[in-house]
């Protein structure tokens, strides 16, 4: 019981892609270790479903403008979205 | 048509008058051009170089010296300057310069010849940053698997931009482009790339940058060149952020490559290294969900055969939890597909949905085979206890029928059946003419039915009134 990182859903939602898949694959060598009980899995396993809703959350992303650097360093917009 | 006051026809000295030094200078002047006319090409080595906004050198071969003027406005093209002992080709007019009395060879363009300062230059500059460490496959940066943003440096107006946009439309529209238009080529080039590079890696954070794209397209050693300075070099080096480089055609190299983190022959392949094709992505989400589901199923076999006797709650909970798990991923499926139709997320969804299925049905195998177990058991037992119960029943059934009326019969009482077998109660089960059987203690009597004579007094109440009490 060293640190216990921030498995909460709402922490989950905001994992990159890589990390969310990452995590998913933590979540897979878990259970499969067989260390944890079943019930544990169980609620494992729901957390690795989250997570790959999380990851298609991210392809599933609208098409991003491309931006320009403006001289003061802010990305502006090149054109309006369409 | 330069100076054509002075381009005076020979004028062969008259008389005892002398001439004037300029008139003499003019005289120079109108003969050299007249002899070396229009633009020579000359090779040389260049010695006793002077940058004073304008150049100033000595062209010179092992027998002859010519002293060389080149403006500043041919010379900016020149990248990088020259240096003495540099072999030159140089073009341009002789010229007498009068006011310094000198003949001088006023130069409009100058080119390396052969293996000279451009590449002494790289391999000097190669040779000093390689002993620093600066092209280490260690301390290069792994690439980030899905950058949100990636900064692109190179001309707004490069095609080398547009090929970068492309590959990220096909590939994945989920990644943002900044783009940081800086020069590709000349003096100013050099510069302001490093200083793009080191504004981009500074701040980072607040643009939510990941990785970063250097790029031009194909163009001359000269045009290159910038991406071969030292200041590009050090900004790349220090870069926090992953950048991949591609300058040039394939067969060019630049220190710009050497340095970055990943160098790739195109824009296109450039763009490709960093940003993820998400059919491949979705795929990919896809066998993980697979093997998470696997897991799972494998983990409730395993606590099964451990015969954990609060399994079969669990496992029932799992097929319940996933088939709502199920349910949403459904609706997320809708969600994406409302966002984009396209046939590439129709496809998508049809293996995610493919993939939820099988899960789905793993775990409910699972499930079923424990439950089927437990089903098959109870089943048994039950069926044990019904039989033993219908055995009770059975012989008990046997010797009351067996048992109690034959002492009715003995004492004297018997049991009048019709043809059929039924029991005869009332005189209205039968009819003259018919077939009768009486049961008694040791026998039957077969009778016919001679007549029927109700009583006097019929009671609806008690209708057996004449055998009452019978047990």
């Amino acid at each position: 019981m060293a640190k216990r990182p921030d498995h909460s859903e709402k922490a989950d939602a905001e994992l990159s892609f890589e990390d969310a898949l990452a995590q998913v694959e933590s979540v897979i060598e878990a259970i499969e270790s067989g260390e944890i009980g079943l019930e544990k899995s169980l609620t494992e396993y729901e957390r690795g479903v989250r997570l790959i809703k999380r990851c298609r959350d991210v392809l599933a992303t609208a098409e991003q403008r491309i931006e320009m650097l403006s001289k003061d360093l802010k990305p502006v917009g090149k054109g309006e979205p369409d | 048509m330069a100076a054509p006051k002075r381009v005076v026809a020979p004028s062969p000295q008259t008389g005892n008058v002398p001439w004037t030094v300029s008139h003499l200078a003019g005289e120079i002047d109108g003969a050299l051009r007249r002899g070396i006319s229009g633009p020579v090409r000359v090779v040389g080595e260049v010695s006793g170089f002077r940058d004073r906004t304008h150049w100033y050198f000595d062209l010179k071969d092992a027998d002859a010296v010519v002293n060389c003027v080149m403006f500043a406005s041919a010379a900016r093209r020149v990248q990088p300057p020259i240096r003495d002992g540099e072999q030159v080709i140089v073009k341009g007019r002789v010229e007498f310069y009068s006011k310094g009395g000198k003949v001088s060879f006023i130069l409009d363009s100058l080119e390396r010849a052969g293996e000279g300062a451009l590449d002494r230059a790289f391999r000097e500059l190669s040779a000093a940053l390689k002993s620093q460490g600066y092209f280490e496959i260690e301390r290069k940066k792994a690439l980030p698997r899905f950058p949100k943003r990636i900064a692109v440096i190179t001309s707004r107006s490069a095609a080398a931009l547009q090929d970068v946009i492309n590959t990220r439309d096909r590939r994945c529209p989920a990644v943002g482009l900044v783009l940081v238009d800086v020069p590709v080529q000349g003096p100013d080039a050099a510069p302001s790339i490093a200083k793009a590079i080191e504004l981009v890696s500074k701040h980072r954070d607040r643009l939510g940058i990941e990785a970063a794209i250097l790029t031009r397209g194909g163009g001359s050693k000269e045009d290159l060149w910038c991406f071969n300075e030292r200041a590009v070099a050090e900004a790349i080096f220090r870069c926090e952020i992953p950048l991949v480089a591609a300058i040039g055609h394939e067969t060019d190299t630049t220190i710009a490559e050497l340095v970055a983190d990943e160098r790739c022959a195109t824009p296109t392949q450039a763009a490709m290294r960093l940003i993820p094709d998400k059919v491949e992505l979705a795929r990919q989400l896809d066998s993980t969900l697979r093997r998470l589901g696997s897991a799972l199923t494998r983990s409730a076999q395993t606590a099964e055969r451990n015969g954990s006797v609060l399994s079969h709650r669990l496992v029932a909970g799992i097929l319940a939890r996933t088939r709502r798990s199920q349910r949403s991923i459904t609706d997320l499926e809708l969600r994406l597909e409302r966002l984009k139709p396209q046939a590439v997320h129709a496809r998508m969804i049809a293996r995610l949905e493919a993939a939820s299925h099988r899960l789905h049905r793993a775990v409910e195998a699972a499930a079923d085979i424990d439950i089927a177990r437990i089903a098959a058991g109870l089943e048994q037992s039950v069926r044990a206890a019904i039989r033993d119960r219908l055995a009770t029943l059975d012989s008990t059934d046997k010797h009351l029928t067996a048992v109690a009326p034959i002492r009715v019969l003995e004492r004297g009482f018997s049991i009048t059946l019709d043809s059929t077998g039924k029991l005869v109660r009332k005189i209205g089960d039968v009819k003259t003419g018919d077939r009768l059987q009486t049961r008694v203690a040791d026998g039957a009597i077969e009778s016919t039915v001679g007549g029927l004579a109700p009583n006097r007094k019929p009671s609806k109440a008690r209708p057996d009134a004449t055998q009452p009490g019978l047990f």
